[in-house]
């Protein structure tokens, strides 16, 4: 074997708008790439994020352990200079550079170009990786990219694993080290599907997996939950599928064995789980959405993307305003925590007016956590390619696409008049839900769900008032230029009432 | 060419179960075995005698079933399983068959032999399965002789089991046969007293409820006779002065709301002429039709209906959903207006279990809301997984199905449990919903509405008061039952 010693490594990353609630999820994708090569060979996860570690303590820590191959996943586009700044110093070290993630994928070229890595892992890395290090050399293995003489040579592509239940567990016990944690308390994460049958123009998953979906089934799902369990440090579990709410029947099978596990003491009692779903099919089964949150489902991230049909239907949500409106109180009805993300001009032809039109919905739509984003095209998506051809990109460097910097005209606003309306939206709707009913009926939920013990932890009300600080700095920095007075008016949820803002952002506008 | 000069003529038996549902016999139903007349109408131009036994009509006991076996010594037995439940008591009859003559000829056929042909040819005394619509399949079988080949039969040979391939359905169904009624005419068939015949307007259904066969047995097709054809069976039937009633048996009669006006316009030019009797119809329509077509209600009403039975299913969007049944409640609310204005009866059912998740408060909400729901005879049921639904398939799947044993899948006992709600739970909350219901929802309103297209004499016929009070005391015997166990 070639190679004997593999360092895994996560790149420091920071996403901006998400890092509000200073959260670092454990690297599944790693975890399970290491679950399939530590039988043949030395593996560790180093994971820097978690850890905190900037580039030249990354750098002593390889010289350290001594790998001969380092592995490094992007965990989203945004993040693709920094992880290319790890594999350099990789390289320099002289180790092989594996590069896995979304981002590679769908821009293979573009990656490889770069003078600082090896070989490239498209799609599903488990067993591609696994062939790696078994024969040495990435050639005539499926799923690979690599560069030969200078030459960049694309395999074939790997089939998708068909039977997700035959995937060995991920290797957790490489970074029982690191403390994971979603506001302040300490999580694990599970993936039980891969893949989303809708095709919504803003994501990627449906070009990486072909809008396919497989899913694992109950029982194996309980078996890791059970794993999961015997950390006994771990209270959250984070489900990172894409979307976990395709087939409601296995999730309401799950539910009821969570809750017999739990029962039975199988699974911890106070184990609490998060996950991201679509709000139609919230809507569609009101029933498992009750037994969802008599598991401990508490917190659920939502994509409700737009405030009218007319825009759901630019984006491709393929949803109706409806079925948002009713999956949001049957979530509430259900004690759970709506954690909800509106894309600011998703429409390219939006006013002035109607982009706080949508944000006044928005702060209508009674969402514990709101959040807003930029409509932001990913590379290799249909939208991409589009929004590429009509030259209406301003600009390709990866470190903007992070929802929160305009990357794409519009056809009324300047970038910078744009991002000060995303933040007046922030402003508008608040951190942690905009009114003072909103709030209490939040802390409600959370007492509701998860007790006093947890919601009034002094770590955590710390934790909540350092993040609330940084994060109403970061929105007044963006907002400089308006006046304070008029920033204001922005709360009354009136358009009548917001004259002055509006014309101050239309002089600004010229 | 006379039977007697032909000693050899085959004698062919059709043989309608006596099998009665616990649940619906308080009104002494009983229907002509439409079913094995359209099987016989294809089979009296050949050489053959064929014969109808009802032994349900006229409540026979084995001996007596025995003994008229005996006296037409049949070479071909033909019984129909209608309803899962009447396997064990065709069994029966075919037992008796076996003990008469063992080289008889015994075929199956029916949608509960369709659907699970092989546990049902497994058993002993059966020899033959019809598969699907059997008129041509029976024919075929009988002008061969043997079942090699038929399409849409399967057949045991030396002791291993063969099945055909299936035979499409019949594609000429707007020229099908008149049922053979002259086979049934002595019988005396009565729904609560009244005299009553059944027509078959179309075949199948375009919708898909996860809980019925309908759509799998007739391949998802809704095929419709003409107009025509119809009001000539009913100037048929007309021919018996005493018959007063006609119920339609159709799965899903106003798939086309058109075609049902029309057939109404017509039924009453005909009264007007004298044609065809007085006739009073009955049927199974859908609420969504009910909804889009208002002005066919009315026709229907001038026409004769007096009674229409609908399928609620549930109060619930989310089980009406997830069971495919293709409307929401809010229009069923509307269809009870349109018919009440009509003056029609409304008997309607609603499914206990139909959603899997659904918890004992649920059902209670729901049995009370219907308290107040102007159905003039609510009825429930429990979800009942019959062989070819796809509720079938999903139950099974989830190890949710507690009993196999046929005769108890009558939908008025629990054969499944659900992942909220045990079998018993699933027994006492249908208890719970008849005596919350107590009979008639609104006993007023409905005699009422009685009185208006049946007339006082109708209501003052002592047979009928006696009837009535028979069935109630029925029902009262069937609860003391139901609270024993």
């Amino acid at each position: 074997m070639k190679w004997k010693k593999i360092l895994l490594l996560v790149a420091n990353f920071s996403t901006t708008g998400y890092d509000f609630y200073d959260s670092a999820f454990p690297p599944l994708a790693l975890e399970y790439i290491a679950a399939y090569v530590e039988d043949l060979v030395d593996v560790i996860i180093i994971d820097s994020k978690a850890a905190n570690l900037n580039l030249l303590q990354v750098k002593k820590k390889i010289e350290e352990y001594k790998p001969d191959l380092v592995g490094l996943s992007v965990p989203v586009t945004s993040a693709i200079e920094l992880v290319l700044m790890h594999a350099k110093v990789a390289k320099l070290y002289g180790a092989t550079t594996v590069i896995g993630g979304w981002h590679p994928t769908l821009a293979v070229e573009q990656t490889l170009s770069s003078p600082w890595i090896d070989i490239l892992v498209r799609g599903e890395g488990e067993f591609t990786f696994r062939e790696l290090i078994e024969k040495g050399t990435p050639e005539n293995i499926d799923g690979l990219s690599y560069k030969k003489n200078g030459k960049i040579i694309n395999n074939p592509d790997r089939p998708f694993l068909k039977n997700l239940n035959e995937l060995k567990l991920p290797a957790r016990h490489l970074v029982k080290d690191y403390n994971y944690k979603i506001f302040n308390m300490n999580c694990d994460a599970i993936e039980t599907s891969r893949g989303c049958p809708q095709a919504c123009k803003f994501c990627s998953t449906n070009v990486v997996y072909g809008r396919t979906w497989r899913a694992r089934s109950v029982e194996n799902i309980i078996k890791e939950l059970e794993v999961v369990s015997r950390n006994k440090k771990v209270k959250d579990v984070f489900f990172v599928d894409d979307n976990i709410l395709v087939n409601m029947q296995r999730v309401g099978r799950l539910c009821l064995e969570i809750i017999k596990g739990k029962r039975g003491g199988r699974i911890k009692k106070n184990l609490h789980f998060f996950f991201q779903g679509r709000l139609d099919s919230i809507a569609r089964r009101p029933r498992i959405i009750r037994l969802m949150a008599e598991a401990g489902f508490w917190l659920v991230l939502v994509g409700v993307e737009a405030t009218d049909d007319k825009r759901l239907k630019f984006v491709d949500k393929g949803c109706k305003m409806d079925d948002i409106e009713k999956g949001i109180k049957i979530l509430h009805k259900n004690g759970i925590i709506v954690m909800g993300n509106v894309i600011l001009g998703a429409d390219i032809d939006d006013t002035l007016k109607d982009v706080l039109t949508t944000i006044n919905r928005t702060g209508n739509l009674t969402l514990d956590l709101p959040s807003f984003t930029l409509l932001t095209p990913f590379p290799a998506t249909g939208f991409y390619k589009e929004m590429k051809e009509k030259k209406m990109l301003l600009t390709e460097e990866y470190d903007n696409f992070n929802w929160l910097t305009p990357v794409i005209k519009t056809n009324n606003f300047s970038p910078e008049i744009l991002k000060k309306l995303l933040f007046l939206g922030f402003y508008a709707v608040g951190f942690y839900a905009g009114n003072l009913s909103n709030k209490i009926k939040l802390f409600r939920r959370t007492v509701g769900s998860r007790g006093y013990s947890y919601t009034l932890r002094p770590s955590r009300i710390y934790n909540a008032i350092t993040s609330y600080l940084k994060w109403k700095k970061i929105v007044l920095n963006n907002l400089k230029g308006i006046k304070k007075k008029n920033i204001k008016q922005i709360r009354s949820g009136n358009l009548n009432h917001m004259v002055d803002l509006q014309t101050e952002i239309t002089k600004l506008m010229d | 060419m006379s039977k007697k000069q032909n000693p050899h003529r085959k004698k062919i038996l059709l043989i309608k179960p006596n099998y009665r549902t616990i649940g619906w016999d308080y009104l002494n139903m009983d229907f002509p075995p439409i079913n094995l007349s359209y099987i016989a109408s294809y089979l009296i131009d050949l050489d053959v005698d064929v014969e109808i036994l009802d032994t349900k009509v006229r409540n026979l006991s084995s001996k007596q079933i025995k003994k008229k076996i005996e006296k037409f010594n049949p070479d071909i037995v033909g019984i129909s399983v209608f309803v899962s439940a009447a396997l064990k008591i065709s069994i029966d009859v075919a037992k008796i068959v076996k003990e008469v003559n063992l080289n008889c000829f015994v075929i199956f056929g029916g949608r509960h032999p369709t659907f699970e042909p092989n546990s049902t040819l497994n058993i002993n005394e059966v020899d033959i399965l019809v598969r699907g619509e059997g008129e041509l399949t029976f024919r075929e079988f009988v002008i061969k002789g043997t079942p090699e080949g038929v399409e849409g039969m399967s057949y045991k040979s030396n002791g291993k089991i063969i099945h055909n391939p299936d035979r499409p359905l019949i594609k000429d169904f707007e020229n099908i046969r008149y049922p053979a009624r002259e086979l049934t005419k002595k019988n005396k068939y009565k729904m609560f007293t009244v005299r009553l015949e059944t027509v078959e307007t179309s075949r199948g259904c375009p919708y898909s409820c996860k809980f019925c066969t309908t759509h799998v047995f007739n391949n998802q097709l809704w095929r419709a006779r003409p107009i025509e054809k119809i009001i000539t069976e009913l100037k048929l039937i007309s021919q018996n002065r005493k018959i007063t009633d006609i119920f339609f048996v159709d799965d899903n009669l106003t798939a086309n709301t058109k075609r049902i006006e029309n057939l109404c316009d017509r039924i009453i030019e005909c009264k007007q002429k004298k044609e065809i009797n007085d006739f009073k119809f009955f049927a199974q329509i859908r609420v969504d039709s009910i909804v889009k077509a208002p002005q066919m209600v009315k026709k229907m009403a001038q026409a004769g209906f007096w009674v229409v039975f609908i399928g609620i299913e549930s109060i619930n969007e989310e089980s009406l959903k997830e069971t495919r049944k293709g409307f929401e409640f809010k229009k069923v609310v509307e269809a009870l207006k349109i018919l009440h204005k009509n003056n029609l009866i409304v008997l309607g059912n609603l499914i206990i279990g139909l959603d899997l998740y659904e918890t004992e408060e649920d059902v209670v909400k729901e049995i009370k809301y219907m308290k107040n729901v102007d159905v003039d005879l609510v009825s429930f049921v429990i979800l009942t997984p019959f062989p070819g639904s796809v509720v079938m398939e999903e139950l099974d799947q989830q190890g949710l199905i507690v009993s196999k044993e046929w005769s108890n899948y009558t939908v008025f006992y629990p054969v499944i449990k659900t992942h909220q709600l045990s079998s018993k739970q699933l027994y006492d909350l249908l208890y719970y919903s008849y005596r919350e219901l107590k009979y008639v929802n609104n006993l007023k309103a409905s005699g009422k509405r009685l009185l208006k297209t049946r007339g006082l004499l109708f209501l003052l016929n002592p047979r009928r008061l006696l009837a009535f009070i028979n069935s109630f005391l029925k029902m009262r015997s069937l609860f003391k039952e139901f609270k024993k166990s």
